[in-house]
């Protein structure tokens, strides 16, 4: 019912029906070298170590109860082990550890104005993400919350967003399934204004936003470089959208508007929208927030689990409570793992989508009831087109900095990097 | 090694207190300042004078925890209750300088985005339209002192641009413009405005004598074979004068199309026509001279072979295609009167009018003439000095009307002028000065001008843009002036706009508006509570906030009532009765409800899915309603009980205490649970409940001081004798909202004032807004 068909998304594409398989277009040597998709998938209130730390190192290990869901697909996945970010110290326990899962700088304490770093999924955006439609898609489940947390002094701004294009701008993220799904294949939404219009429109709004220059202080002119840049970044995605060609699978199907009720179809429309976007070749970087740091999202709907997340992860070193959390932490694992295994079932050429993938799994926290952000719960899948050896528990030096993974990422995806942040060498 | 200077500068007097520096070195800096910096706090950062000012925030959360002894932590210190009194005083005193000095500092004032509500207000002020686009955006983070408006926060992104641009078309589908109306908006999905709607003005408009020329029922199949015979008639009498007014006169032709169908019928009909299907029956002849019936055969069929062609238009192609179009145009245009004809039939009173009109036409057509521009911009300035008007909020510069001119010109020029206006009408919708609240630069405080005021006082207080009576005060430059502002605050209060502040501000400040999308008491165990009756509770507090508003009064009213405002659900849940599903003023007869503690939506916000928590309800007290936070809890702290454990043996009450009793929880949780117990009466969704799991309920709780609060009744009386502290958070989070910002240090002199005038004033929440409207800091820019 509600398939969309190829002829509709199509035609609504800047009007240029090309039927050909994205893999003829891309050509090869492009499609070898530097068409790996990154995806940063992050899960709030940590894990329980117990459950997860698992037992042997390399491909000679076993997985404990949290990764079991990743049993079919163990082959493809890496377990990290001994990962952190120094600049993860001190402020709290949460929104210190969140707005910076992905760029391991220090979060600035405050209620207004805010100061993070750059995240990797934005660096990847602005190097390898300027070839698609879409630079990169940020995707999450629940709303940022509105207000600031008084008892430590942080906005909870900082809690709803792992992505930031710079270091004082956080990313909006789409929540709802239909609007990401239109924003990806715009073609499905229609528009009034024609083609040549949409630019006169665009060239007007900046005209209008150069004039502002004149009107506001320096104060303001970060605001007006923000506006600036969004307008740009929306002329070149029609620019691209007339260029780009893609072919959306058959089963493909636009989801329904609105906000769906259930927390687990909620998640699994928004995995799916990666998987598609990365499918089409809409996009290359995804960011996703399986929910907000200090989520109190109810799991008594996974069997075993009676409570809201937060509450729950601070156990207290009640074992009922942590085998909870090991739990909630396998939930998110299954999820993962059904990601990867779609992923692996789409072919390109002679590897699969997840070949040509990296995507990443963890929490800003390990043991949540001490806000330990030691040796982080790290997932990484995908062999990022052949140059990483998977199915193996990576245990690092100690205290090895999570910013090595995230470069190692960005290089092999392309990125023409030599640090990151506080990085101090590259692993993969 | 430690560097420890300190130096108080206030007006021209430094203060220098070395017994400050060595109670601080003794007891303070192993854990803040030396090698370690625990909770951030880092004393050795107190080194200039400057430093005060800087680490403001920082030294009134010291002030605190050193007064109420949470710090040095009890368990291992050894500071003497004299060395506390003295750094409390000490401290004290600075801030008593740094907050009564008046100081004109404006602060920052940076450009804000409209919030979301704020935006689907605006769209609504400009257009009449309730479009409530804004629930695709993006939600709007808080910051500052807790709000969605503040400006720090409100950044923008491509991707909400995206939805800007997108509302802003959608806004565009209900526009319509015209140049005698200008811009307007309608409810139902418009077609833009067509050539054929500006024939139909100009026909209406100059009472065109179109409708008489032609005949009522004119249509061309009727007209076509009179025509033809009448040509014929002609053509056979010998084409005499006489002739032709006798024939135009019985036959009803006007003689302008008899004319025109001589000319076509009698000479070189068919010239051009290429296609010979459809002319075939006539396609040869000369001219038109038959008898009757054979005339009347031909003009048959030729009227059969004109419709044909019309059909066929469509389907064929290229030079087929012209030669239809050719036909179709020659039979047309021997209906149609020309510019000349016209004005020899229009009375010569209307011509001038008509010709403007006509010229109109013009302007539908891409590649406008270029003699039409300067007609065209005089008739457009007027209509766009009006949208930008209305949708910045502001007179326009002058100078941006005439570039938007130029633009809507050229854009006609290119696209013709429905959609030039389509496309202004979203380039002002998506552009900064409508999305966001402007105000020019100057390099230097300066006052607000008259129109800044009026924004920035109808987003205070109504949340939209400035109404017709406040735009005009502004326009006469009189709004500034102190009496007639006090008279708008009042009226805006009283204004049932002021709502805005109910469901924006108070449910922000007190966080009732999270009951809304709260979803945590157990559904399996308290499966009454619903989304209808989350909607209630919000209703409850919002109401309850909007009656002292919109009454102005007494702000303490918040603590304590004598009144709430219920409907029969909510009335049921209280156990007072039923009643119908509207919101109506309940008297009280006792305290159990009346005042925000008694609102079962904060009730329910501050408990866990399965139980109610003494320390998130004291919590929130602290913060929301006294305004002093307690840091929070360290990580790894030992076991509380779950629901299932709490027995008659040991309540939850005797747990928290044994709790209290690890020293390292003692300090903050002699302060926190003391005043959250008094609430136990209420379960997690805030219904009065007498026993807990079997035992009678101990609804006390006991201060450092030994000093016990019973019960609600007990509460309320003890957050009144603390009213000070109350009205000083209420202040502070009433500027920064209205300020769009945090507070600084020297916002305090304001806020002491506006505790001061509201004291004066029997608590009336008016004079809280009064002082604001009233303040430096609000009525000037940077």
């Amino acid at each position: 019912m509600n398939k969309i068909s190829r002829r509709t998304v199509l035609r609504g594409a800047g009007g240029i029906a090309l039927g050909l398989p994205w893999l003829e277009a891309m050509g090869q040597s492009r499609f070898l070298n530097a068409n790996i998709r990154l995806a940063f998938l992050f899960m709030p209130n940590g894990v329980n170590p117990e459950d997860w730390d698992p037992k042997g190192r390399g491909s000679n290990y076993t997985l404990p109860p949290s990764l079991t869901p990743l049993e079919k697909i163990k082959s493809e996945v890496n377990v990290h082990t001994n990962l952190w970010h120094p600049g993860a110290r001190g402020g709290d326990g949460h929104y210190a550890k969140t707005a910076n899962f992905l760029s391991g700088m220090t979060v600035k304490k405050t209620t207004s104005d805010l100061e993070c770093g750059i995240s990797a999924d934005q660096v990847a955006a602005q190097h390898i993400g300027q070839s698609t439609y879409l630079p990169s898609i940020e995707l999450a489940i629940h709303k940022t919350r509105s207000r600031i947390d008084t008892n430590v002094g942080f906005t909870t701004v900082y809690g709803g967003h792992i992505s930031w294009s710079s270091p004082t701008v956080p990313v909006p993220k789409e929540i709802i399934p239909a609007q990401a799904f239109n924003r990806l294949f715009k073609g499905a939404k229609k528009s009034a204004s024609t083609p040549a219009e949409t630019k006169s429109i665009l060239d007007y709004i900046k005209e209008d936003t150069a004039r502002m220059k004149r009107y506001l202080g320096r104060e303001d002119s970060y605001r007006i470089d923000q506006y600036f840049s969004s307008v740009r970044s929306l002329e070149r995605r029609i620019q691209k959208a007339s260029q780009d060609n893609f072919r959306m699978p058959r089963d493909a199907k636009k989801p329904a508007a609105g906000i769906p009720k259930d927390y687990n179809d909620h998640v699994n429309l928004m995995l799916d929208l990666i998987v598609l976007a990365f499918q089409t070749n809409r996009t290359k970087v995804a960011s996703f927030m399986f929910a907000n740091a200090v989520s109190g999202q109810n799991f008594s709907f996974v069997n075993g689990v009676n409570g809201g997340h937060h509450e729950l992860s601070h156990h207290r070193d009640d074992g009922a409570k942590k085998k909870m959390i090991g739990l909630i932490a396998k939930y998110h694992v299954e999820q993962y793992a059904k990601m990867l295994m779609k992923m692996q079932a789409i072919k390109e050429e002679d590897k699969t989508l997840l070949d040509n993938s990296l995507i990443l799994f963890g929490s800003g926290l390990k043991d949540p009831n001490r806000h330990s952000h030691n040796n982080l719960p790290i997932l990484l899948a995908g062999k990022g087109g052949g140059k990483v050896k998977t199915g193996q528990h990576q245990v690092h030096k100690d205290k090895e900095k999570m910013n090595n993974l995230l470069l190692g990422m960005l290089q092999t995806a392309g990125c023409p990097l030599k640090k990151f942040g506080d990085s101090d060498g590259s692993i993969i | 090694m430690l560097r420890f200077i300190l130096l108080f500068l206030c007006s021209s007097q430094v203060v220098w207190s070395n017994s400050f520096k060595t109670i601080i070195s003794k007891h303070c800096i192993e854990c803040h300042g030396g090698k370690k910096t625990k909770g951030d706090v880092n004393l050795t950062s107190l080194n200039s004078k400057e430093a005060f000012y800087i680490y403001y925030d920082m030294l009134k959360s010291v002030y605190s925890q050193v007064k109420e002894g949470e710090m040095p932590p009890p368990e291992d210190s050894s500071m003497t209750e004299s060395e506390r009194k003295f750094l409390v005083d000490y401290l004290s005193s600075v801030f008593n300088k740094l907050e009564n000095t008046a100081t004109n500092k404006v602060g920052p004032t940076k450009v804000r985005r409209l919030t979301s509500y704020e935006y689907d207000n605006t769209v609504k002020a400009v257009t009449g339209l309730d479009l409530g686009l804004a629930k695709n955006f993006p939600t709007d983070g808080g910051g500052g002192e807790g709000f969605t408006n503040d400006a720090a926060i409100l950044g923008v992104s491509p991707l909400q641009f995206e939805k800007y641009l997108e509302a802003a078309e959608e806004i565009s589908s209900y526009s319509k413009f015209d140049l005698k109306k200008g811009f307007y908006f309608s409810q139902s999905q418009s077609i833009p405005e067509t050539r054929k709607d500006a024939i139909a003005a100009i026909e209406k408009d100059i009472d065109l004598l179109l409708k008489k020329l032609y005949p009522k029922d004119f249509s061309i199949d009727r007209y076509l074979p009179k025509l033809m015979k009448a040509v014929n008639l002609f053509n056979k009498g010998g084409k005499k004068a006489e002739l032709f007014n006798s024939l135009s006169k019985e036959n009803n032709i006007n003689k302008f199309f008899f004319k025109r169908g001589i000319d076509y019928f009698s000479s070189s009909y068919g010239k051009g026509i290429i296609e010979r299907d459809a002319i075939k029956p006539w396609f040869g002849l000369k001219q038109l001279k038959y008898d009757e019936g054979k005339a009347a055969e031909f003009s048959k069929k030729f009227l059969e072979d004109y419709k044909s062609a019309l059909v066929k238009i469509d389907e064929v192609k290229d030079i087929k295609k012209k030669s239809y179009q050719d036909f179709k145009n020659n039979i047309k245009s021997i209906f149609t009167f020309t510019e000349k004809e016209l004005l020899t039939l229009i009375d010569k009173s209307k011509i001038s009018e008509y010709q403007k009109l006509r010229m109109t036409l013009d302007f539908f057509e891409k590649g406008m003439k270029s003699k039409h521009r300067g007609v065209f911009a005089k008739q457009l300035i007027p209509h766009i000095r009006d949208l930008m008007y209305k949708a910045h909020r502001m007179p326009p510069d002058e100078k941006e009307v005439l570039e938007m001119t130029k633009d809507f010109i050229t854009a006609t020029a290119d696209f013709g002028m429905p959609v030039a206006a389509r496309m202004f009408t979203i380039r002002t919708f998506a552009s900064m000065k409508f999305i966001f609240r402007h105000e020019r630069k100057n390099g230097k405080p300066r006052r607000v001008t008259d129109y800044e005021l009026a924004n920035r006082l109808s987003y205070f207080i109504w949340s939209v843009p400035p109404d017709e009576e406040l735009l005009k005060l502004a326009s006469e430059n009189k709004l500034r002036e102190p009496s007639v502002l006090e008279k708008q605050v009042k009226r805006m209060l009283k204004d049932k706009k002021s709502s805005a502040l109910a469901k924006h501000f108070a449910s922000q400040w007190l966080n009732f508006g999270e009951i809304l999308e709260h979803e945590v008491p157990s559904k399996e165990k308290f499966p009454e509570y619903t989304k209808e009756l989350a909607e209630d509770m919000f209703k409850e507090s919002a109401i309850c906030f909007e009656y002292i508003v919109k009454n102005d009064r007494s702000v303490l009213e918040i603590i304590d009532a004598d009144y709430t405002f219920l409907n029969g659900r909510l009335k049921n849940h209280y156990g007072l009765g039923g009643g119908s599903s509207g919101f109506s003023k309940v008297s009280l007869k006792d305290k159990k409800r009346g005042g925000i503690t008694g609102h079962a939506s904060i009730l329910t916000l501050t408990s866990y899915p399965l139980r109610t928590s003494p320390v998130l309800r004291g919590n929130w007290i602290l913060n929301s309603l006294l305004g002093t936070p307690s840091p929070p809890p360290p990580p790894n702290v030992p076991a509380l009980p779950d629901e299932e454990k709490v027995t008659k043996e040991l309540s939850l009450k005797k747990q928290l205490e044994q709790h209290r009793k690890s020293t390292q929880c003692n300090g903050c949780h002699q302060r926190i649970d003391p005043i959250g117990f008094p609430l136990e009466n209420y379960d997690p969704i805030g219904r009065w409940r007498k026993n807990y799991s079997g035992a009678p309920i101990d609804s006390t709780g006991e201060l450092r001081d030994g000093k016990k609060i019973d019960g609600q009744d007990g509460l309320k009386k003890y957050l009144l004798k603390n009213k000070d502290l109350f009205l000083k958070n209420m202040s502070r989070k009433l500027l920064g909202y209205a300020l769009g910002r945090r507070v600084y240090y020297y916002d305090f002199f304001l806020i002491n004032k506006m505790v001061d005038s509201s004291k004066k004033n029997d608590y009336r929440f008016s004079a809280m807004v009064w002082n604001v409207v009233n303040s430096y800091q609000f009525q000037h820019k940077n």
